[in-house]
């Protein structure tokens, strides 16, 4: 990605465009991007939990186009996020507790017994999820209740 | 010599004798498709190279370059509605005045290039299509 800052405006390429209009011109067949006021853009690394990027600016120092990391503010209260967090963790908890309903309707119309194994899993889950809710209730910032990483059952 | 004043078998003497004079002749003294490639100007009908960076667009239908480094062409003599045609080579950037909008086309430095400029609005605004040998 470069770009060029033309008429008040920092304007994004993904390559050098292949015409180029200008003060001085229409210029075809760019090959320096950079005598023509192309420079790279630069995007630092951040953490889209909790920060967000600004709008482009130029970097004078290291001739580049580049973002400023803006930490993110949050709208919602500590306990508003808090809530949100575990309603988003038992929502997956549960989605995976229905993969092994159907054992429990089995033995209800069949009789036929549950694996243990699938017992186990169930169980498992109930622990781990307990687990969760408290460590989310026992974070003090906002900044760490959007860090915090909900399972993947994928 | 006494002069004698002839009035017999001269057809409007008066419009003649007044637009010649002005140079130019009514459009009902040109009989229909009598003004042949042959009769054009050399503006019309020519092919120059170009050896400095002005296109003067009085002095030929044609304009070839081969660009040896980056180039700025300039435009003169522009009018509304001319046409000309820009054969340009060589792998450098080429600048055009800001006054030209290209609406098609890329220029490719390894070919030969069609820049075929139409004036739209005189010096104020020409449009160009960019465009190379089918291969």
């Amino acid at each position: 990605m470069i770009a060029i800052q033309h008429e008040g405006t920092i304007k994004k390429f993904t390559v050098l465009p292949k015409v180029w209009t200008d003060e001085n011109g229409t210029h075809l067949n760019i090959a320096d991007g950079a005598s023509f006021g192309f420079y790279p853009v630069v995007t630092p690394a951040y953490n889209n939990a909790i920060q967000s990027l600004g709008d482009i600016v130029w970097d004078g120092e290291s001739e580049t186009f580049t973002y400023p990391v803006i930490d993110k503010i949050w709208t919602q209260t500590l306990e508003e996020m808090k809530t949100d967090k575990i309603a988003a963790l038992k929502s997956l908890y549960h989605a995976e507790y229905e993969k092994t309903d159907w054992y429990y309707i089995r033995l209800t119309a069949t009789g036929e017994e549950v694996p243990q194994g699938v017992i186990d899993a169930r169980a498992n889950f109930k622990t781990d999820c307990d687990a969760r809710e408290t460590a989310i209730n026992a974070l003090t910032t906002q900044a760490e209740v959007a860090e915090y990483q909900l399972p993947s059952f994928i | 010599m006494a002069l004698t004043k002839v009035t017999a078998a001269v057809i409007e003497p008066t419009a003649i004798t007044d637009n010649i004079s002005t140079g130019s002749i009514s459009s009902d003294k040109i009989a229909n498709d009598a003004i042949s490639y042959a009769k054009l100007a050399t503006e019309f009908t020519t092919a120059a190279a170009l050896s400095a960076s002005d296109v003067d667009f009085s002095t030929a239908q044609v304009f070839t370059k081969t660009l040896t480094a980056n180039d700025t062409l300039t435009f003169s003599n522009v009018s509304t509605g001319m046409v000309k045609d820009l054969v340009i080579t060589g792998d450098f950037t080429l600048t055009l005045p800001a006054s030209v909008k290209v609406i098609s086309g890329t220029y490719d430095g390894t070919v030969s290039n069609l820049i075929q400029i139409v004036a739209t609005n005189g010096a104020t605004e020409q449009w160009a299509s960019i465009s190379q040998e089918a291969v």
